[in-house]
């Protein structure tokens, strides 16, 4: 691991002449005392500037590189500030020009990737920040222990594979193979009063259902039974046979649109919704600001532009008061997204069920028959439903997005729908009294019926393995995507606890060196929910949480310092040094020897 | 103590993925694409998404061409 060696300065900060400090003797720790103004944070401030290229406590005030330079440091003159370390490979200058410009002397990809290393670790804590993790809230502080231990990544994974999950489970393209696989399956039940799953099935039926025909063929295969559909073709008459089998098809098609047609609820349950949603439209606007006000919360939050100032307009407020005011309209807002989403869902469900009427009326379309007057109105209520539906499903998709009314289109759904419902229950009568009119004698009807039945079963068979397929890869995909995300979360449970524990056992090890005999023991961090961490604590024996219930402020301060002392053990991999600026000023003077020790 | 952890987030999660890409529980075809996705940088609901549908068109599509049948 790297340690510092040398810093040279001159002209940086309070150090307008030359200053070199040698760390070259092995000592597990320096310290560097003297009076105030000294000049004692200029050598922090030089270390964070080398890595990070900027000062935080200082850009948060809008104090920037013109800060650099001392004021009395002349101005044709480059700051210099020069580190040596135990790798003499990574030893650099950084020079600031007068036009602020900075540049670092070694440009090699060993320098390179150090200092991108080096930004992830925690280098530097300052007074100013010890006790920001303690007061954080129990969620702030999973997240930053998340952040700590490199672990915000994880998190991310764990979302994506949450959402991928649900996404999949609810996709429309899944539950409308599914439906119609059910609906396939409802019909065969009708017919043949079972299902077909195999080839050996369909062979099975096809041969029940032609041995009153006495054809003299067994079906034991494709060729079998296309050489049986062949032989019922020749032995009738192929015209009236195929009058029959395009009746049986329509009838078909007239019988699923009978059923789907009644499926109209689910649309006007989500109009009233929708109609509900509309009428505040400008509370729904307000989801957008959401970030924004998340954003705001953030930057008063870390004081980003200093304490109780408006980020905005810069006039002073009262950050408490504000950051209560933003957490109340977030409430708000997420109540209003409940809504957006309620509705969300009950558009899906609509357009759904609208998509299998469409599919419905376009199975109509295909098997209709145009040479028959008693067909000619439910053709063209059909055709008709088929226009009108298309505009009323992207209506559903483009005006919700849009946030616009949406009417109801009432020639569709009060006459063309309605006269669905009416003209096809008349209807299926008359097709079964054509079908059976079409056939001379019994044995016709009979080779009519068989012809129809086996060629059905041969294509709902055939769709059903295709759909079958299909359904079977969309529930692989989803069990294991499920098992994925399961093992993640599990996984992500058990190595965010062993972190916990890990920087518990730190914490309380380095807080009682520091603060021995003083009743305050076994600090831990404990899971709270599925999305809080908390410390913990015995005071004289007693559980405590959270800390700030008994600890004065330097014990607060303490924790603090042993929480950066953890992280630092925890996410440090290149770097042997770390620097604490000014963080005992709280402490007496027997509290402060054991920190150094 | 800390010195028990090493493995970093990346890590750990690199890991569990080599760990899904050899589990033979796991459909194949998902789990392949899950790491891949991963493995790419571009591990996102709406990329997971994507890839599974064309998986699942072209298996369809791969069961219906006559060459194969």
């Amino acid at each position: 691991m790297v340690t510092l060696r040398k810093i040279r300065l001159e002209g940086f900060r309070g150090a307008r002449l030359p200053v070199e400090m040698d760390f070259t003797n092995r000592h597990a720790s320096v310290a560097i005392y003297g009076d105030n103004g000294g000049g004692k944070s200029t050598i922090t401030d030089a270390l964070e500037w080398f890595y990070f290229n900027k000062i935080e406590h200082l850009w948060r005030e809008d104090c920037k590189e013109e800060c650099l330079r001392n004021t009395h440091f002349p101005d044709n003159q480059d700051i210099l500030l020069s580190i040596d370390f135990s790798d003499t490979r990574l030893n650099s200058l950084k020079t600031l020009n007068a036009k602020f410009r900075s540049k670092y002397g070694n440009g090699t990809q060993e320098f390179n990737d150090y200092l991108e290393q080096s930004k992830k670790e925690r280098l530097f804590l300052r007074y100013g920040d010890v006790l920001r993790f303690v007061l954080l809230t129990k969620g702030e502080k999973r997240t930053q222990i998340l952040d700590i231990i490199g672990y915000r990544h994880v998190s991310d994974i764990r979302s994506t594979l949450v959402s991928a999950c649900n996404s999949l489970e609810k996709n429309s393209k899944f539950r409308s193979v599914r439906d119609q696989i059910e609906k396939n399956n409802a019909y065969l039940m009708d017919k043949i009063g079972q299902t077909i799953e195999s080839e050996g099935d369909l062979y099975l039926i096809v041969n029940t259902q032609i041995k009153p025909l006495n054809l003299g063929i067994v079906v034991t295969d494709e060729a079998s039974l296309n050489a049986c559909i062949e032989t019922i073709q020749v032995k009738t008459d192929k015209i009236k046979l195929e009058r029959s089998q395009k009746l049986s098809d329509l009838q078909q098609a007239l019988e699923s649109l009978k059923k789907e047609v009644e499926k109209t609820e689910t649309y006007d349950g989500f109009l009233t919704a929708y109609a509900e949603l509309l009428k505040d439209k400008e509370k729904i606007r307000r989801i957008g600001l959401r970030q924004l006000l998340e954003q705001g919360q953030d930057v008063i939050q870390d004081k980003i532009v200093g304490e109780n100032i408006c980020p905005l307009c810069l006039s002073s407020i009262d950050s408490i008061g504000v950051l209560n005011e933003i957490a109340e309209r977030l409430q708000e807002l997420e109540e209003i997204n409940k809504e957006v989403q309620e509705a969300n869902s009950k558009k899906s469900l609509a357009l759904l069920n609208l998509r299998s009427i469409k599919k419905a009326l376009d199975e109509v379309t295909r098997a209709k028959i145009e040479d028959d007057a008693d067909f000619n109105a439910v053709n063209d209520t059909v055709s008709k439903a088929q226009t009108s539906l298309d505009q009323a499903i992207k209506d559903v998709e483009g005006k919700f997005e849009r946030l616009e009314i949406i009417e109801k289109d009432s020639e569709l759904f009060e006459d063309q729908f309605s006269n669905l419902k009416t003209e096809i229950p008349v209807l299926l009568p008359k097709i079964k009294t054509k079908m059976t009119a079409l056939a001379e004698t019994e044995g016709q009807r009979l080779q009519f019926e068989v012809f129809n039945l086996i060629g059905n079963a041969n294509r709902i068979f055939k769709d059903n393995k295709v759909l079958s397929r299909e359904l079977d890869i969309f529930e692989a995909q989803i069990d294991t995507v499920t098992k994925i995300r399961d093992s993640f979360i599990q996984l992500q449970g058990e190595i965010l606890q062993k972190a916990l524990n890990a920087i518990s056992a730190d914490v309380d090890k380095f807080y009682s060196e520091m603060n021995a005999e003083e009743g305050i023991e076994k600090i831990r961090f404990d899971l709270v929910g599925e999305e809080g961490v908390e410390f913990k604590l015995t005071f004289h024996g007693k559980d405590s949480q959270p800390p700030l219930k008994y600890l004065s402020e330097s014990h607060l301060h303490c924790l603090g310092i042993c929480l950066f002392l953890a992280s630092v053990k925890l996410s440090n991999k290149v770097n042997r040094f770390f620097v604490l600026d000014d963080v005992i000023s709280s402490f007496d003077s027997d509290h402060r020897v054991p920190l150094l020790w | 103590m800390t010195d028990e952890i090493i493995k970093s987030g990346e890590e750990i999660v690199n890991e569990f993925f080599e760990q899904v890409l050899k589990d033979e529980r796991l459909d194949r075809a998902t789990r392949e694409a899950l790491s891949d996705l991963f493995k790419t940088g571009n591990f996102s609901k709406g990329a997971i998404e994507k890839r599974l549908e064309s998986i699942r068109e072209a298996a369809v599509k791969e069961d219906g061409d006559p060459k194969k049948n």
